[in-house]
């Protein structure tokens, strides 16, 4: 008996080993990974001058561990040991009820957080017709979905400190915010479309003095797994649904892409309800200068400085602006006050976890 | 390359396996070296030359010691001189230059040259030969790939155990490989990369977390915290590592001595150093302690035995100025103890005893985390200072990782292993061992990629 379990035991760790090897040795190279959303590392040349660099071991060991078989399984199989093992967080996401996923936020850069709020100011003073809106993630607003002995820095004390510390027109979110829940996300850090339309209700009262327009809805995507889902590998989980969002009366849009990019007919880009990041349906992502022309005559111009919250508000302001101009300070890198004309309505749009780790916000001055 | 790696595990072990399986035995001992030169070669390929020129060096000198009787002593002290030489320019040129500079004489430029991987251990185990040889307790060994193969074997090479000349002399030239020792070789490995993956590794990002979070949110229970994190990275850490490294030599057919026992069960420190790192202390204990008169010389000598043994100790895991701190630390202690410590710890409660022991451990690990002097004392500081006893912060952590701590205590004690020894005969239990194996190592795998997994949140640009 004793012996036969010796056997079986030394027959399955020599098999596991050598399977995966194998399997490794022919399993064939990815360029990219979607979950990651960056370039996975390729083989490292072999010659002898690269060999006895320093560096080649650690490329390899790189380019191992990228190109491991079953990469994205092992990560969800970790992901689903730290839930059985009772663990409330893994690699900065909490596991909240009901299976959302919340952004953990332990600490933030205080010294930073005053910074920005400097740069703020300044911008405000020089500049007229300022709307400054922080907008709270999930971890603040939805926190009765957290765990239990869950721990995030306080957003809305930040928020109180950002707003009594900046003279422009600050726009309130947290109390609307509040009243419902589902305005994020599951599985992403951003928020949804019901999250987006608080705050563009919040702009109609607090900026335009008016009342908002009314919007359809259509569902275009199903299951879009977040960068939530990504970063804790919960992979399992139920994704969110996409929605179009369209002004009742119709509006015709130019949107152009990069200062002197190429020009769409709609802010929506259906590819992305493909890909992994859906997100990026609402006018491609992240871009440095993102300009949007409509059919609304009004005369009046927004000029916005944002995150990436911002990009799901934009269905709801181009009922009210007949040009958009936005840009992120994180890869924009011309004169501000050359693009900000007078008349312009001018926003500052961040998340607060954004506003708290951001260093671009220099670029303000 | 680290055991813990998906190169170690899935190139570089089993294409060893295969050469050392197929190989005929009496080429086992230079397919060894071969392979373990790789090993070395594969992170160090430029010291791999310094390592074979210790060894010949080392090897030349036994030769001539045990042939040579009448130039036996100094050539014993050319063997220290060579080996603490080398050992001396590679890990603290640097140290004493800056020591040299601070006083202002600017004579010297540091080098800044990277140390290379296990020079310590390595050099310790080369130079144990001579010095065996000088002493008689072993002959000379006739092969020189023999010898080579007995610094170099791979399992040992970079985080010891120290394995001593005399100790695996026998095995170089014979040594049984059945399966037996290779499924005790499995179970021991597996156990070894569970302690260093599943343990040590999230341990240490407890500890990462805790260290750097700001003196506003620090709290004195999450400064225990911390240190108790480190304390259980440490030796998971290490003694995973001399656990896969006796596994990998028992499927090799070496047996290596054991290197911990349970060191956080200790009831003194006396005791703790005796369960701790056992083949460095062992080391220490006959090479200098023991040469310089021990403890049969009189109070005031084995007083300063002690602390020269622990200042050297100390200054052995590194070249800076802590190290030496940490050893006198426990130099100290050994000496109250071994005055007067020991008689009054008989008089206490095992509770208390294990107490004292535990907490001058932790503060000793204190001194071995931080390099500079203020960080010590500020983290000392915040441990037993700080006016916030409590905070939310380390409710979170205490709860996000207890399964993780409540193991690793477990796992400090033999309660596992010996809750299950006296079954160990009763086959029903022994059929969990393939299961357990299979269970870890999926995990290990898992963690091992998850360590490597890096969501970028932005689009790429």
């Amino acid at each position: 008996m004793k012996r036969k379990i010796q056997y079986i035991t030394i027959s399955l760790f020599l098999i596991f080993i050598f399977s995966f090897a194998i399997l490794n040795v022919f399993n064939k190279d990815k360029e990219f990974s979607e979950n990651e959303n960056r370039y996975l590392a390729t083989m490292p040349q072999i010659n002898l001058k690269n060999v006895f660099d320093d560096d080649f071991d650690e490329e390899f060991d790189t380019y191992f561990n990228d190109q491991f078989v079953f990469r994205d399984q092992w990560i969800m199989l970790k992901s689903f040991y730290q839930q059985l093992t009772l663990n409330i967080a893994n690699n900065g996401v909490y596991y909240a009820k009901d299976q959302n996923l919340i952004s953990q936020g332990l600490s933030y850069n205080s010294a930073l957080l005053s910074k920005n709020i400097g740069y703020v100011n300044n911008f405000a003073k020089k500049h007229e017709n300022v709307n400054f809106m922080l907008i709270p993630t999930a971890a603040a607003i939805n926190d009765e979905l957290l765990p239990t002995f869950s721990y995030n820095y306080d957003q809305l004390a930040i928020i109180d400190h950002a707003y009594n510390n900046v003279e422009a027109n600050n726009i309130k979110l947290v109390e609307s915010l509040a009243k419902q829940s589902g305005q994020y996300f599951k599985t992403d850090h951003h928020w949804n479309e019901k999250g987006a339309l608080v705050g563009y209700e919040a702009i109609c009262q607090q900026v335009l003095n008016k009342d908002p327009n009314k919007f359809i809805f259509e569902l275009v995507a199903e299951n879009f797994k977040g960068t939530l889902c990504s970063k804790a590998g919960t992979f399992w989980y139920e994704g969110d649904d996409i929605y179009r969002i369209d002004p009742l009366d119709k509006i015709e849009v130019k949107m152009q892409i990069e200062l002197d990019g190429e020009e769409y007919d709609s802010i929506y880009m259906d590819e992305a309800l493909k890909a992994k990041d859906k997100y990026t349906y609402y006018e491609d992502g992240n871009h440095a200068y993102v300009k949007i022309s409509t059919s609304v005559e009004n005369g009046k111009k927004a000029f916005i400085i944002k995150d990436s919250y911002a990009h799901i508000l934009i269905p709801y302001l181009i009922s009210e602006y007949e040009e958009i101009e936005m840009v992120d300070l994180r890869y924009f890198r011309q004169d501000l006050n050359e693009y900000i004309e007078d008349n312009d309505d001018v926003y500052i749009i961040y998340s607060v976890d954004s506003f708290v780790s951001d260093s671009n916000l220099v670029f303000l001055n | 390359m680290v055991f813990s790696s998906l190169v170690f595990l899935f190139a570089y072990f089993p294409l060893t396996l295969c050469i050392m399986k197929l190989v005929p035995s009496k080429y086992r001992n230079l397919a060894l070296l071969i392979v373990s030169l790789f090993f070395y070669g594969w992170s160090e390929p430029k010291y791999i030359i310094l390592m074979i020129f210790s060894c010949v060096i080392n090897y030349y000198f036994g030769h001539i010691l045990a042939n040579d009787q009448a130039k036996a002593k100094k050539i014993l002290i050319m063997v220290v001189i060579f080996n603490l030489g080398i050992l001396g320019f590679f890990k603290y040129y640097d140290f004493f230059v800056g020591i040299i500079n601070s006083f202002g004489y600017e004579i010297l430029k540091p080098l800044n040259l990277p140390l290379p991987v296990g020079i310590s251990f390595y050099t310790f185990q080369a130079m144990s030969y001579p010095i065996d040889i000088y002493r008689k307790q072993a002959d000379e060994q006739k092969s020189m790939v023999n010898f080579i193969c007995y610094v170099t074997c791979f399992p040992q090479l970079i985080a010891g155990p120290i394995v001593r000349y005399k100790d695996i002399a026998k095995q170089l030239e014979y040594r049984l490989e059945s399966a037996d020792q290779f499924y005790e070789g499995i179970k021991r490995f597996v156990t070894g990369l569970a302690k260093k993956v599943l343990l040590a590794n999230n341990a240490g990002i407890l500890w990462e977390a805790i260290n750097s979070t700001s003196k506003d949110q620090m709290s004195m229970a999450l400064a225990w915290l911390g240190i108790i994190a480190y304390a259980f990275q440490i030796y998971f850490d290490f003694s995973g590592y001399s656990d896969m490294a006796i596994g990998l030599g028992k499927m090799f057919g070496f047996d290596f001595l054991e290197n911990f026992n349970y060191p956080y069960i200790a009831s003194s420190i006396t005791d703790f150093w005796r369960r701790w790192h056992i083949s460095l202390s062992t080391w220490f204990r006959d090479y200098v302690y023991i040469p310089l008169g021990g403890s049969r010389s009189g109070l005031f000598k084995t007083c300063r035995n002690l602390l020269i043994v622990w200042m050297l100790t100390g200054f052995w895991h590194g070249a800076s100025w802590n190290f030496i701190l940490w050893g006198l630390f426990y130099g100290m202690i050994l000496i109250f103890e071994k005055i007067i410590g020991l008689k009054l710890l008989a008089k206490l409660p095992s509770f208390f005893r294990h107490c004292y022991a535990l907490i001058l451990i932790l503060i000793g690990w204190v001194l071995f985390a931080f390099t500079d002097i203020s960080s010590i004392v500020d983290y000392l500081r915040m441990m037993f200072e700080q006016p916030v006893l409590i905070n939310d912060l380390f409710l979170y952590y205490l709860r996000n990782n207890i399964f993780l701590l409540v193991v690793c205590m477990l796992a400090s004690t033999p309660i596992i292993y010996t809750s299950f020894n006296p079954l160990r005969h009763n086959r029903n239990l022994e059929v969990l061992v393939p299961v357990w194996v299979m269970v870890m190592m999926f995990l290990c795998v898992a963690f091992i990629c998850d360590a490597t997994y890096n969501p970028f949140l932005y689009f790429r640009f």
